[in-house]
């Protein structure tokens, strides 16, 4: 078995992990933002 | 983005850049494994930082408990989630490592199923304060924090009271590593560190902004609810 597609699998996996986690707290943030705005126009 | 936190993302992803150096180029290759234990470069400092949060984790919800402040509350929960983050990395690359090396994916030895359990018990921690609405939601979290941290020694000495599939802890385990293995170990542990400090910072903006949210739609709804 070639143990080299393992050893990428992992290092992506991890940076994938990190980059969708970094992206939801992005989203959140900005929703809550847009909600706050929203709230103080009324 | 404000330039102090400019500066720590700059660092931050240098540090992860060196790590990676560290791992792939400076790091001797393992006589018996091969290449694919340059995994260990993130699997191990990976666990080191999510038992970190969950300390830190641990000693807000106690804190909390005793003087009830919204700080360490917002701590808790953000140490909990930047912990689940890494505790995932950490049984993903596992099996990803031991299937080439022991031939099998998962086998249900202390280790791998005490630290399956503890991401378990923070992943019902995030799904208590995602979903439970009453007032007493901290308080109950706080609680399932405290005895849920009871699960990271243990996680930490299954290794040596058990017969373990899993090897022996680096740190103490009577094994010997390589000086340029400790330091590429060592210094992805720093890196790693240091992107979780940046997390739990932009986690525990965030949750400041939710509280904003939550505090502007209660004197609303006051507001609306009060005789004129």
């Amino acid at each position: 078995m070639n143990p080299i597609p393992f050893l990428y699998a992992a290092f992506i996996v991890t940076w994938v992990i990190h980059g969708v986690y970094i992206v939801t707290l992005v989203t959140r943030y900005r929703k809550a933002e847009r909600e706050l705005r929203e709230f103080q126009k009324k | 983005m404000k330039t102090p936190v400019l500066i720590a993302v700059v660092l931050t992803f240098a540090l992860l850049a060196f790590g990676l150096y560290q791992a792939f180029v400076v790091a001797p290759t393992e006589q018996t494994m091969g290449d694919v234990q340059r995994i260990f470069y993130y699997h191990v400092p990976s666990a080191w930082t999510a038992f970190l949060l969950f300390f830190v984790n641990f000693f807000a919800s106690i804190w909390y408990l005793f003087r009830r402040g919204s700080v360490s509350d917002a701590i808790a929960v953000t140490t909990a989630e930047v912990g689940v983050v890494f505790c995932t990395i950490v049984l993903i690359t596992g099996p990803i490592w031991a299937r080439p090396v022991w031939g099998i994916w998962w086998t249900w030895d202390a280790r791998l199923t005490s630290t399956l359990l503890l991401w378990l018990i923070y992943i019902s921690y995030l799904i208590l304060r995602r979903f439970s609405t009453g007032g007493q939601t901290p308080v109950l979290a706080a609680a399932l924090a405290v005895f849920g941290f009871a699960d990271v020694p243990f996680v930490y000495l299954s290794i040596r009271y058990f017969r373990t599939q899993h090897p022996q802890p680096v740190i103490g385990g009577g094994g010997s590593l390589h000086p340029a293995m400790w330091h590429a170990v060592l210094w992805n542990w720093l890196a790693f560190s240091a992107l979780a400090a940046l997390l739990c910072w932009f986690r525990y903006q965030l949750e400041r902004k939710q509280k904003d949210v939550e505090e502007t739609i209660a004197l609303e709804s006051m507001l609306e609810g009060s005789p004129r």
